[in-house]
């Protein structure tokens, strides 16, 4: 029998303890919950940190409800924890708003997650821990190693071991390198569309709207990431083998967003069209404006301009924002 | 020797530079006789007269002129003035005055006269002029022993006696090191995250010269009068290139300073940006708006021996294209971009002191301490006590019409005063409003954490049973989650009002993701009263270039809750819409509805900050068409809503009237915004 995987939650929100043993419930592991209202917050981490280490560790931002002390922030009690367990993934869980924590605190937390939406965050959860427990595991020495981890097909290793960053590549030893690596696979490998599509950007690569990539997604089963970091609320398609399928079920020799739509299953009312002027065959995705929570959309590359907020990287696809009407 | 001379009536300009020539009355050099009892005049020129410098035979003449033997009655030509003429051998080109015997002693007031006709000269760094020789310009340096005793470099005074003086240089690492000197602000420094890479031993030395005798440092080098001449002639940002200067940088606006003030381009880049954001008072989205004239900016920058990525046009006008050439034109004007928000500081730190001066100094006048509130009322009262002293002294007539004129006078500052007030304490109860809505949607926010967690709990529970059990309890998280989600978007845009604006950027936002998000802020209340608000003549890509998401949200905002009253109180067929285009580099924005309308005559007025309802009837209709439970929503009319909506419009160029509505429709509004 596998042994459960071990989390930790430490909150000085009592009543959050029951949203602790749903999470352990739902997610088949254990949580143990640390409540340090009215606590000294130094003596409970002390504790915590002679004992075994956790897969995971979930903490509150706001600590305001602890006995007065050093820590008043859990991004405090995060740095202190590395100190012993420097990859101990750790992700924040609050109920404050996300922008008003400064870049430097997020910096000391994995990730950071609403308390209302808790539950949407199950699957990131489980990928945090089962992948920094694969990297503890067997640490990867080499780059090669390390595109084992992504299971990167072998058309994209070349372009790969150009982007994986230096730092990386010559610091594997180093203790902290697991959250090096996370950081660098969530927000740049995973997170900008390159190697890795997401649901909107492979629909438009095949000609079709979001919702419709549904009723082709079997057929690219064999496209879906699942190396390290993979997620399921956040799911993610090689490109290199979304190609690769399409090539093999269209014979035609038509750009992709042609053959997509003579998938079986696709009909006239599944093809995408330009966000902006409802012309055919959008090529691209991009935001709408430059506000933080701009939506994406579908677009013609000619009604779009290079996003002014996101730089140019090497092999990634360009960030790009809906040009405003002339 | 001439009395007077038709030389510069004949030739205006100087042989071989083409200068102006000044002293048209013939008496110029009678007037050295004021300075001095004896004047020695050694004068250098070759044959030619044409050549100027070093040259390998000149021609020099010495005389002497006595002028204590000019006495009156005597006959000039009768007075000797002994002369030498000789020939040197490799000497250079000019003219010594010498003058001895000083008639009367120096007052500081002559020396900085004197300084400052001097300093229209110091201010020619050198310029061409077509058909003559290139001016190389002049060097001045003053030696008074009785004044302070130093060697004094003229044209490093005028450039120390502006507003301010700016430095840049590079350091190693290529990040710009900038420091300015300036009035009211002392010495400031900043180091550019911003690389230049491709430049190496840059330094640029800029004087900010500011056209009022308010933002002088040293008024004794620099005058108004003088500042007028020397501006137009020997302002801008020259080039000098290995100890020449290089044409024609500096004659033109090669910085494109003067092309961004006709823009009004107000909003600084990147990391200039982040730092006007982090100066108190200072608006960041506004701070370049005091951009000077490229004139107003005296200065060179100098480009070192050992610089690369420099290369003259053939026909020496010059460099041509390069990175080397960008990047010096993107140094400068970070330079001059960083002191432009700086200055931006001082003028509100300056407009700040003078309001406290004004009071203190108008407390000494009536002996009595003022709150700052009742300054504006305690001056006018205090005017009309003094214009009611003096009227009595004047006839009976003229008397009534002067205290008439100024009653009316007083009248309007006081009232528009009051008025102002009460908007400002409204707004400010508006202000205080958000912060307890803030504090509100943050309790909201971590209520929303336990309606989640029972959320969760409940579906465990489902997850237990069976049947038509487990549907129900289904059903019952389904709700939870409905409503959290509407919850969450609603408190969304709560968020926008806690925004702290110096952090807030302005930047493009899309219109109709706009409308969406303010449409579902009203859902309930539209579903309620069955309002139909039609946008789908608005397309989607119509953006507002630079604005803030906030702003435009509230212009949305507040003329929908307009038109959702409006259309309410007048009761059927209750229509709202929304159509956007493009015309002439604007976005022209219309919103119609069916509701109770407005009488031409209002057009202006409804702007009018608590002029909620000029004709009286909006919020009569409403009182009998709106459940009592709904008037919290749409609100009871602070009257300053469409005043927002103008005053954000106009800040950013636009403008926003009420327009003669189409047939069908009740009242018809037109918003442009870029």
């Amino acid at each position: 029998m596998t042994k459960k995987m071990q989390f930790i939650w430490i909150d000085d929100r009592s009543e959050r303890a029951t949203e602790s043993s749903n999470l352990q419930e739902r997610l088949n592991v254990k949580c143990q919950f640390k409540d340090v209202k009215g606590k000294d917050l130094n003596v409970v981490l002390g504790e915590i940190l002679s004992s075994q280490e956790p897969d995971l560790i979930l903490i509150d931002h706001k600590l305001e409800n602890i006995k007065s002390g050093i820590f008043r922030t859990g991004s405090t009690a995060a740095a202190t924890i590395r100190e012993r367990w420097p990859e101990c993934p750790i992700v924040c869980i609050t109920g404050v708003d996300m922008n008003e924590v400064d870049s430097q605190q997020r910096s000391l937390y994995e990730e950071m997650y609403s308390i209302s939406k808790i539950s949407r965050y199950d699957n990131s959860l489980i990928s945090i821990a089962n992948s920094f427990k694969a990297l503890r595991k067997k640490r990867p020495q080499t780059v090669e190693q390390m595109f084992k981890m992504f299971k990167a097909p072998k058309e994209d290793k070349e372009r790969l071991k150009a982007v994986f960053p230096k730092e990386l590549k010559e610091n594997f030893s180093n203790n902290t390198i697991g959250r090096e690596i996370f950081h660098w696979t969530k927000t740049t490998f995973i997170n900008r569309p390159g190697f890795l599509y997401d649901r909107l950007w492979a629909a438009t690569l095949l000609g079709i709207k979001q919702d419709s990539f549904s009723k082709v997604e079997a057929i690219f089963s064999e496209a879906k990431y699942d190396g390290i970091f993979s997620d399921d609320s956040n799911e993610r398609w090689w490109k290199s083998k979304l190609l690769e399928i399409l090539a093999e079920n269209i014979s035609e020799h038509n750009l992709p967003w042609e053959k997509g739509r003579k998938l079986q299953g696709l009909s006239k009312s599944d093809f995408s069209k330009c966000y902006a002027t409802k012309a055919d065959f959008p090529e691209t995705v991009a935001f709408v404006d430059e506000t933080k929570a701009a939506k994406r959309v579908q677009i013609k590359l000619n009604e779009t301009i290079p996003h002014p907020n996101f730089e140019d990287l090497l092999f990634f696809d360009e960030i790009r924002m809906m040009k405003p009407a002339e | 020797m001439r009395i007077a001379t038709t030389n510069k009536k004949k030739d205006d300009v100087s042989p071989v530079f083409g200068r102006p020539l000044t002293g048209a009355k013939g008496i110029g050099r009678f007037s050295c006789r004021r300075l001095g009892r004896h004047l020695t005049l050694i004068t250098c020129g070759t044959q030619e007269r044409q050549s100027v410098g070093r040259q390998k035979l000149i021609q020099k003449t010495e005389v002497k002129f006595p002028w204590t033997a000019f006495k009156p009655g005597t006959d000039v030509t009768d007075i000797i003035c002994e002369g030498d003429q000789s020939e040197v051998k490799n000497g250079l080109t000019g003219t010594t005055l010498i003058i001895n015997s000083i008639a009367e002693e120096w007052t500081t007031m002559g020396y900085s006269w004197l300084q400052r006709q001097l300093a229209v000269l110091a201010a020619n760094r050198g310029t061409r002029r077509k058909g003559y020789a290139e001016d190389p310009g002049f060097n001045i340096k003053l030696t008074t022993p009785d004044f302070k005793g130093r060697v004094k470099d003229l044209r490093l005074e005028l450039m120390n006696s502006g507003w301010g003086t700016l430095e840049a240089h590079l350091n190693e690492k290529g990040h710009a090191i900038c420091t300015l000197n300036a009035k009211g602000l002392g010495k400031k420094n900043i180091t550019s995250g911003i690389r230049f890479p491709a430049l190496k031993n840059i330094k640029l030395e800029v004087a900010v010269m500011v056209d009022s005798s308010d933002e002088m440092r040293n008024k004794r080098v620099l005058s108004m009068g003088t500042l007028r001449k020397l501006l137009p002639e020997w302002g801008g940002v020259q080039v000098r290139y290995r100890g020449f200067r290089v044409y024609p940088y500096g004659d033109d606006d090669w910085l494109e300073i003067d092309y961004d003030r006709g823009l009004r381009k107000g909003n600084p880049k990147g990391e200039l940006f982040t730092f006007a954001q982090s100066l108190k008072g200072v608006d960041a989205s506004r701070s370049l708006l005091n951009l000077l004239s490229m004139r107003n900016y005296v200065g060179n920058v100098e480009i070192g021996q050992d610089s690369p990525g420099f290369e003259m046009k053939a026909n020496r006008e010059g460099f041509l294209s390069s990175p080397a050439v960008e990047q010096l034109k993107s140094f400068v004007r970070f330079a001059i971009d960083w002191s432009t928000i700086l200055r931006d500081s001082y003028i509100r730190q300056q407009t700040a002191q003078d309001s406290v001066i004004a009071k203190n100094e108008f407390e000494e006048v009536i002996g009595e301490n003022v709150e700052s509130s009742r300054v504006v009322d305690a001056a006018v009262n205090y005017l009309e006590s003094e214009i009611k002293t003096i009227s009595r002294s004047l006839p009976r007539t003229e008397r009534k019409k002067v205290e008439q004129s100024f009653i009316k006078a007083t009248d309007a500052i006081r009232k528009y005063n009051a008025s102002n007030q009460s908007e400002l304490s409204h707004l400010r109860l508006i202000a205080s409003t958000s912060t307890l809505l803030l504090i509100f949607s943050h309790e909201v926010k971590s209520l929303l954490g336990l309606l989640e967690q029972s959320k969760n709990s409940l579906t465990l529970v489902a997850s237990s049973l069976t049947g038509g059990n487990r549907k129900k309890v289904e059903g019952i998280t389904d709700s939870f989650v409905s409503l959290k989600d509407r919850l969450e978007e609603l408190l969304g845009l709560t968020s926008l009002v806690g925004i702290d604006h110096r952090k807030a950027k302005p930047e493009q936002v899309a219109l109709r993701d706009k409308i969406v998000t303010v449409e579902k802020a009203f859902e309930l209340i539209t579903n309620k009263y069955q309002i139909q608000i039609d946008y789908e003549n608005v397309p989607n890509n119509i953006v507002v270039k630079k604005i803030l998401e906030a702003e435009l949200l509230s212009i949305l905002l507040n003329v929908l809750s307009n038109s959702i009253k409006s259309v309410i109180a007048a009761g059927t067929n209750r229509k709202i819409q929304i159509s956007a285009a493009r015309d002439k580099g604007m976005n022209v924005i219309i919103i119609k509805d069916t509701g109770l309308g407005l009488d031409e005559s209002q057009f202006e007025e409804v702007f009018t900050p608590f002029i909620a309802d000029p004709e009286g009837k909006l919020y009569r209709n409403l009182e009998k068409r709106l459940n009592p439970e709904d008037k919290v929503i749409v609100g009871s009319g602070s009257g300053l809503g469409l005043g927002i909506v103008k005053e954000i419009v106009i800040a950013h160029e636009g403008t926003v009237r009420f327009v003669k509505p189409k047939r069908n429709w009740s009242s018809e509004l037109e918003i442009k915004l870029p």
